[in-house]
């Protein structure tokens, strides 16, 4: 039953996720059937369409809003409810909520990472009247999760700091732009590209615009994995905080 | 440590900055009894309480419920298994419904009796397919009652559990209360409400800033405790008083109050040795205790 309880806290964002990029994907793939190719590009390949539409740098900035937005909530927001004392007299351990809450979170992201890419090519043909190939969806589907995972354990791990029922969500959004101000500020873009979050979940293609938007080289495992561990990292350091917490 | 304590906690001490919650102590809660947990606002009755279930982390001390460590976390799930606590806020999840919330709560519990919750959802007339959050404060203390009564705990922690309920219900409460400690449930409850402390409890314990003031049965406090008005010719002189009989003395002009714990006969023939003109006894009742008790650390 704590998988339903992480659930229900967590319904209406998940819900109102899917709701959105479902029906943005599906709107812009039937907006693609009469608006593509758009006039005054009457040569763009309908693979580079699809990666503005999708896979561009705001359509990763708003991956990650919801990635930040679904790792809210926990025991501190609990507090600020009443219900901390219910939650705790339960005969769990703290870890244990923690890593419900994680597994929970950790699947509505992957699910919302994978709408468009199963909407894309699946639904190309039928609604666009092109194809798009089912490889590049995945991948990028892949791609946005990699900073996704970051996003979701940084919010999580200010929802586990932070009393305030609107701190953690603020301190959540402030956090990728202070991150943005510190990368800009070291010339983070010119020593470090593939630390920028949005240019790697768009693939690094937007210095190829123009071109067709295609992923033609592997997938940066290295960097991915790195973030798989910073992510581990920021929700171990969560879990240690919620479990040395008194409430 | 004793196994045959419910409740039991050594030198257990809270502390949130420079405020001393709770200070040294030392609670012994006996199995099969209805013990009353009394005190004034802050007096830290909530902060044990939380320590006992592992919410927070004692700053020192130790304590054990059911014969479980309180500062193991798995240790102190295992005592929760047998343990139903009302939270002094009685908030659940105002997400869910009530039949939401009861079969949520009843998948923790091997414990749980279907007929009580039957009985209870009749007796409480709770809405089933209402939310939480549209039940008035009234029905969210029923409905946290409800979750903690359905079950065959071994231990009933209850905080400020009348606390918004109407006369009727406080009634059925206490029925509840009494039922659940017949049926060798240990009930230890907080309650600013001394005439249901005194109605109900075996047991009482008084905490005072932090420092447990009081450990005493009712009955010990009906048969032995006395007023004593102690009346003197002059300026009363300085006497010492048996600390261990002693609950409280407050001097008053040419009048000695003292709130005598035992001891009584031995006690006035110590004021009429030390030159009293008159001593008048008389019983006290807890909300007496209470009250010198409280105003005395005051």
């Amino acid at each position: 039953m704590l998988w339903y309880k992480a659930w229900r806290e967590s319904r209406s964002r998940f819900l109102i996720a899917v709701a959105a990029v479902s029906v943005f994907s599906v709107g812009v793939l039937l907006g693609a059937r009469t608006n593509f190719p758009p006039p005054q590009a009457p040569l763009l390949p309908y693979s580079a369409f699809v990666w503005g539409e999708f896979y561009g740098n705001g359509r990763a900035v708003g991956f990650s809003v919801i990635a930040l937005l679904l790792g809210l909530g926990g025991l501190q927001r609990e507090r600020a409810s009443g219900s901390a004392p219910f939650t705790l007299a339960l005969p769990i351990t703290r870890g244990r909520l923690v890593v419900t809450r994680v597994a929970v979170g950790l699947l509505q992201l992957i699910v919302i990472a994978l709408l468009p890419a199963l909407i894309v090519p699946a639904l190309s043909p039928l609604l666009a009247r092109h194809a798009y190939p089912w490889s590049q969806s995945l991948q990028y589907a892949a791609l946005f999760m990699s900073w996704g995972i970051v996003w979701f354990a940084i919010a999580f791990l200010w929802s586990a700091l932070f009393r305030g029922e609107f701190t953690a969500a603020v301190a959540a959004i402030l956090t990728p732009f202070g991150y943005l101000v510190l990368y800009g500020a070291s010339r983070g873009d010119q020593r470090f590209p593939g630390a920028n979050p949005f240019t790697m979940m768009s693939g690094g293609l937007d210095r190829h615009l123009g071109g067709r938007m295609l992923l033609t080289e592997p997938l940066p495992w290295t960097a991915m994995s790195v973030l798989v561990v910073i992510a581990a990292a920021l929700l171990f350091g969560a879990w240690r905080m919620t479990v040395r917490q008194n409430f | 440590m004793n196994d045959s304590w419910i409740i039991e906690t050594d030198a257990l001490t809270k502390r949130y900055g420079a405020v001393e919650a709770v200070s040294t102590l030392d609670l012994r809660v006996g199995a099969g009894r209805i013990t009353g947990f009394l005190g004034r606002n802050g007096a830290g009755k909530s902060s044990t309480i939380k320590m006992l279930l592992g919410m927070s982390h004692p700053t020192s001390g130790t304590g054990r419920v059911l014969g479980h460590r309180i500062d193991d976390a798995r240790a102190n799930r295992e005592a929760r298994r047998h343990v139903a606590y009302v939270a002094e806020d009685k908030q659940t999840y105002a997400y869910m419904t009530v039949r939401q919330m009861i079969a949520f709560t009843r998948s923790f519990y091997d414990d749980w009796r279907p007929d009580v919750e039957a009985r209870l959802l009749r007796q409480y007339e709770l809405p089933i397919h209402r939310k939480v959050k549209a039940l008035s404060k009234g029905m969210r203390t029923k409905l946290a009652l409800l979750l903690a009564l359905a079950r065959r705990p071994r231990l009933l922690i209850l905080d400020e559990p009348s606390e918004g309920l109407d006369p009727v219900s406080i009634e059925q409460l206490l029925q509840s209360l009494v039922a659940a400690a017949a049926d060798e449930t240990a009930v230890f409850f907080s309650s600013h409400q001394i005439a249901e402390v005194e109605r109900i409890a075996d047991h009482v314990c008084m905490l005072d800033r932090g420092r447990l003031v009081l450990d005493a049965s009712l009955d010990a406090i009906r048969q032995d405790f006395r007023l004593l008005e102690i009346g003197f010719a002059h300026e009363p002189p300085r006497v010492d008083w048996p600390a261990t009989d002693v609950g409280s003395i407050r001097t008053t002009g040419r009048q000695v109050r003292i709130l005598a714990k035992c001891n009584v006969d031995a006690m006035i023939e110590r004021a009429y040795g030390a030159g009293a003109v008159s001593v008048e006894t008389s019983a006290v009742s807890l909300r007496e205790v209470f009250l010198d008790q409280a105003t005395e650390q005051a």
